[in-house]
């Protein structure tokens, strides 16, 4: 799969962006590009993605990406572009030329283990945020500290410490007290009945 | 999630915002252009002290901010601010006034509410620089923002509360600082081992004084001997049993008694020895009663003769004195007694007799005075009769009327008194003045005699009764001449009789004597007679052999007396060895009982120290599982910190870093390095996309990088806590950013916005970049809204607020 495919393949999957037609019209006029997509629902972007191959002319990627954004400011379109340039290295010029007029990713061809991630690294920005599961969720920290405790250690005392735990270190204090102070005072208490 | 928005903002006089300016913040997302000074960041400050009252990042140094708040010469100003509905309770709206003096706030949020609003919603460019050092700050204790974070991210309060709580176990100070009782347990096993060791000591003392008291008891035993055989004694001895036996061995008491009672026969009977009269060898009993009978003779001859005259004399006397002694008290002494007193009463009569006279004839005298007195007297009176009583009263009467006489005329009477007489009236009456004034003097002078006369008589009356008491009655007088010429005879009878009396006193003195010694003799022969058998017989018994062999009585009694003694000593010193083995053997019974007593107590003493220890090693098991819960508390607070920070906090951080900054191969990230004391600290670090960990951002990343690490810090924190209020406010954040991450950064304010729903208001400066944005963010969808407003001044120097407002237009220029 080539980048650009990858590319296609993340933006279709996790951005739920759809494809536009090959070529496809702003007004009446055609442009052609490797893909183009535009967003879903709540965005309306419009990314295209430019595979600069071997023969590629960069000037007439410029243009073209010029007359794009041209005849979308003629049709007083408000759509951001995001051009994506994939597989081949694009010059300086092209790509300052290029996000004068919409933003640009030069993802390149990345290789290597995880060439998919960075793809989708470069592609994040074009991506929804994932939404973070409520901290809350993350963790039961009274299962964890079951299991955190060895079975040996577990007691009533251990019970009542870590059922007061909700009310504070106050309580914690008070749970702790108590213990001590109950096995004290029955050894004193024991001594005073001998005595 | 909640969809409470900002909607409106009004501004009067505030800072670089002179005159009133409104903002409409009713939207999804507010864009704010102006031009350095134009006041973009003063409108995000003036929301800020709306909800929360302050400017968190200056009033850290104090509130000395809120009296520059004002613009300069309007004394004073507002903002407002409301919100589309309540956040909480039932607030939808925020004001502050305030001028250079006064600042009065009011602010839309609660204090916590506020806090987090500053820490979590909004990013002032002053705090964007230093972001990244603030969270890098390695605090003691757990008031570092970024464990402010943790907290206020998990709610960890339970786990903190457990290990905060528990922490007392851990030191036994803090132990005996909670739990009062403890201290005061251990001070009672201490008390009780100090009572435990010093029992063991006097165990020990006991058992050695026990020791020793047996050595001294089978010492003392050794010196005594009872039923014929030494006793000894050892630690099996059953004591009260050799007790008893010791005391019913009554032997030496009875044999003491003994020797004490001959002891005391000898000495009774040497005393009567040695008080025996002594003998007269030369005379002996015969001739002494001759003697005895010659001077009882003479003594009868002399008494029949001259002591009886003086006898009957000395009778007579006594009738008169009857406490006289008597003739047998000795003739010489009561003669001289009966002279002396005879001689007394003749003297005592004649003395009566002399005054007597005295007496009488004092009162012849004073008779004869009181007569001529009297007579006198009588005289006198006669006198004084005829006299005109009141001659001078008269006379001075006359006097008064002398000038009241004129010529003859009488004034009285008004008579003629040249009728009567020849010579004048006026002499008339001067005669008559004069005769009565000299007949007035004579009256006076008898009357002075007469009292004289009346005084001396008065006195001699009272001497004549003196007088007369003095005097004897006749029968007295007569008693007393008879009685002096008696006793004078009597005088002189027993002073002529003094020779005779002294023989007689010789006579009877010398038949005393011969009788006494007479008597003496009978007595010791009487004596002598009885003892000397009794002496045999004891000391016979005692030294079995005769008195007689001895040279004399007195030898063999002082001998018997000897030999009794030492028999007594020894007899003693043996009663004594009894009695100090019977206390010795007391005393160990003592010691003995003194010993079980003790090892009783130090028994009770073990069994609560037993118990103190079981209550101890209670105590050890509770430390120990507190310690445990506080460890595992811990373990798992740092587990959960640790899933946190990796599974929430870093993923959202490299998500949002990399969406900006694509091509930046160090990605910062929290790494959570495990102190030695198990705490854990957070420190920023770099990894690298490979996920090799690199340096800190500091010195890996470049400052547009920081700028955007620091940026996307803010706001993946902002991402990881629960949503309080869906506000993002940005102040300017992509200062140092190029063209390729502010186009980033736009996707991302897009994403956050209507991915999010965050209402989002951001400040910029350039312009390019407001217009840029307002393209990139405009409303995307039915129901986005955009707003745009743009600060500016008018020629007045007045701000004035431009808004735009952009709604959803369906996009025709591809058909999708």
């Amino acid at each position: 799969m080539s980048t650009a495919d990858r590319v296609l393949d993340i933006l279709v999957n996790e951005g739920h962006y759809s494809q536009l037609p090959r070529p496809f019209k702003v007004g009446s006029i055609s442009f052609d590009f490797t893909h183009a997509l535009v967003a879903g629902e709540r965005a309306n972007d419009i990314v295209i993605v430019i595979e600069l191959q071997g023969d590629t002319v960069e000037d007439g990627v410029v243009r073209k990406v010029m007359a794009l954004t041209r005849a979308l400011d003629v049709m007083r379109s408000k759509r951001p572009v995001t051009a994506v340039l994939t597989s081949g290295q694009p010059r300086n010029e092209t790509i300052q030329s290029i996000s004068k007029v919409c933003r640009v990713l030069p993802v390149g061809a990345p290789s290597g283990p995880d060439a998919i991630g960075a793809v989708r690294d470069w592609l994040s920005v074009l991506l929804p945020l994932a939404h973070q599961p409520a901290v809350e969720t993350l963790f039961d920290w009274k299962a964890e500290l079951a299991v955190a405790l060895p079975i040996s250690s577990r007691s009533q005392f251990v019970e009542t410490v870590v059922g007061a735990a909700a009310q504070g270190k106050d309580a914690v204090e008070i749970v702790l007290a108590d213990a001590i102070t109950r096995s004290a005072n029955a050894a004193m208490d024991e001594g005073d009945q001998n005595e | 999630m909640n969809k409470v928005r900002l909607k409106n903002l009004v501004i009067e006089n505030f800072r670089s915002l002179r005159g009133k300016v409104v903002i409409p913040l009713d939207a999804q997302v507010v864009l704010i252009h102006g031009t350095n000074g134009m006041g973009k960041t003063s409108v995000l400050s003036a929301l800020e002290l709306a909800l929360s009252g302050k400017i968190a990042h200056l009033a850290a140094e104090g509130p000395k901010y809120q009296s520059y708040l004002t613009t300069l010469d309007t004394g004073g100003g507002a903002i407002s601010l409301t919100t589309s509905a309540p956040l909480e309770g039932a607030v939808t709206s925020g004001s502050l006034a305030f001028s250079d003096d006064n600042f009065v706030p009011k602010p839309l949020l609660d204090t916590d509410s506020a806090r987090f609003f500053a820490e979590r919603c909004y990013l002032p460019q002053a705090t964007l620089g230093r972001l990244l050092e603030i969270y890098d700050e390695q605090k003691s204790g757990t008031t570092s923002s970024l464990s402010l974070f943790v907290k206020e991210l998990l709610g960890l309060d339970p786990l903190d509360a457990l290990v905060d709580g528990l922490d007392h176990a851990f030191n036994v100070t803090r132990v005996r600082k909670l739990v009062p009782e403890f201290r005061r347990l251990e001070e009672l096993k201490a008390s009780l081992q100090e009572e435990l060791r010093r029992k063991e000591l006097s165990i020990e003392m006991a058992t050695k004084a026990a020791h020793e008291r047996l050595i001294k008891l089978n010492e003392t035993l050794a010196t005594i001997v009872v039923d014929g055989a030494v006793e000894t004694v050892t630690e099996a001895t059953d004591l009260s049993q050799l007790k008893t036996k010791l005391e019913a061995d009554r032997e030496g008491d009875r044999q003491i008694t003994d020797l004490s009672k001959t002891r005391s026969e000898l000495r009774s009977l040497q005393e009567r020895w040695v008080a025996l009269p002594s003998a007269e060898p030369s005379r002996n009993q015969a001739e002494r009663e001759r003697v005895d009978l010659a001077a009882t003779e003479a003594l009868a001859i002399w008494r029949s003769t001259h002591g009886n005259v003086l006898e009957e004399i000395l009778n007579a006397v006594r009738t008169y004195f009857s406490d006289m002694p008597s003739f047998e008290d000795g003739p010489e002494r009561g003669r001289v007694e009966a002279q002396r007193r005879a001689q007394a009463e003749a003297d005592r009569c004649g003395r009566l007799l002399a005054a007597h006279a005295v007496a009488s004839a004092q009162v012849a005298d004073l008779n004869a005075t009181a007569q001529r007195a009297s007579a006198r007297i009588e005289e006198i009176n006669k006198d004084l009769s005829g006299a005109v009583r009141d001659a001078r009263t008269l006379a001075n009467a006359l006097a008064g009327i002398v000038p009241h006489i004129e010529g003859e005329t009488c004034p009285v009477c008004s008579r003629d008194y040249s009728e009567l007489h020849t010579e004048s009236l006026s002499a008339h009456v001067a005669a008559k003045i004069a005769s009565l004034t000299n007949e007035a003097g004579r009256l006076q002078s008898l009357a002075t005699a007469r009292a004289e006369e009346s005084s001396r008589l008065a006195s001699a009356q009272r001497d004549l009764l003196s007088a007369t008491n003095g005097q004897l009655s006749a029968e007295d007088l007569a008693a007393l001449v008879v009685r002096q010429a008696q006793m004078a005879g009597f005088a002189q009878r027993l002073s002529d009789l003094k020779e005779i009396a002294a023989v007689g006193g010789k006579l009877i003195a010398e038949a005393a004597i011969t009788r006494q010694h007479l008597m003496t003799g009978r007595r010791r022969e009487e004596q002598s007679t009885s003892l000397l058998p009794e002496i045999e017989t004891s000391v016979r018994a005692v030294l079995q052999r005769s008195s007689s062999s001895f040279e004399n009585i007195d030898l063999a009694l002082s001998e018997a007396l000897r030999v009794i003694e030492e028999r007594l000593v020894q007899a003693e010193r043996i009663a004594a060895v009894r009695i100090q083995v019977g206390s010795e053997i007391e005393m160990r019974v003592g010691e003995l009982n003194v010993i079980t007593t003790q090892r009783s107590a130090t028994d009770k003493t073990l069994a609560r120290l037993d118990a103190l220890a079981t209550a101890f090693a209670e105590i050890e098991a509770t430390r120990g599982q507190a310690k445990k819960t506080a460890d595992a508390a811990d373990r798992v607070r740092s587990n959960i910190v640790k899933k946190v920070f990796s599974t929430s906090l870093n993923k959202v951080w490299r998500d949002l870093f990399i969406r900006l900054a694509p091509s930046e191969q160090f990605v910062p990230a929290f790494r959570l390095p495990v102190d030695s004391a198990g705490k854990v600290e957070a420190v920023l670090e770099t990894l690298h996309r490979s996920g090799r960990a690199s340096g800190a951002p500091g010195a890996m990343l470049s400052q547009g990088n920081l700028n955007t690490a620091a940026l996307t810090l803010f706001l993946a924190l902002h991402l990881s806590v629960p949503v309080r209020m869906p506000w993002l406010v940005l102040d300017d954040p992509v200062q140092s950013m190029d063209d390729v991450h502010i186009a980033q950064f736009a996707g991302l304010l897009r994403s956050l916005s209507k991915g999010m729903d965050r209402q989002i208001v951001v400040a910029v400066h350039e312009r390019a970049l407001f217009e840029y944005l307002t393209l990139e963010l405009s409303p995307a969808f039915p129901g986005d809204s955009l707003i745009t407003v743009e600060i500016t001044r008018n020629f007045n120097g007045e701000a004035v607020a431009t808004p735009r407002a952009f709604s959803f237009e369906d996009d025709r220029a591809i058909a999708a």
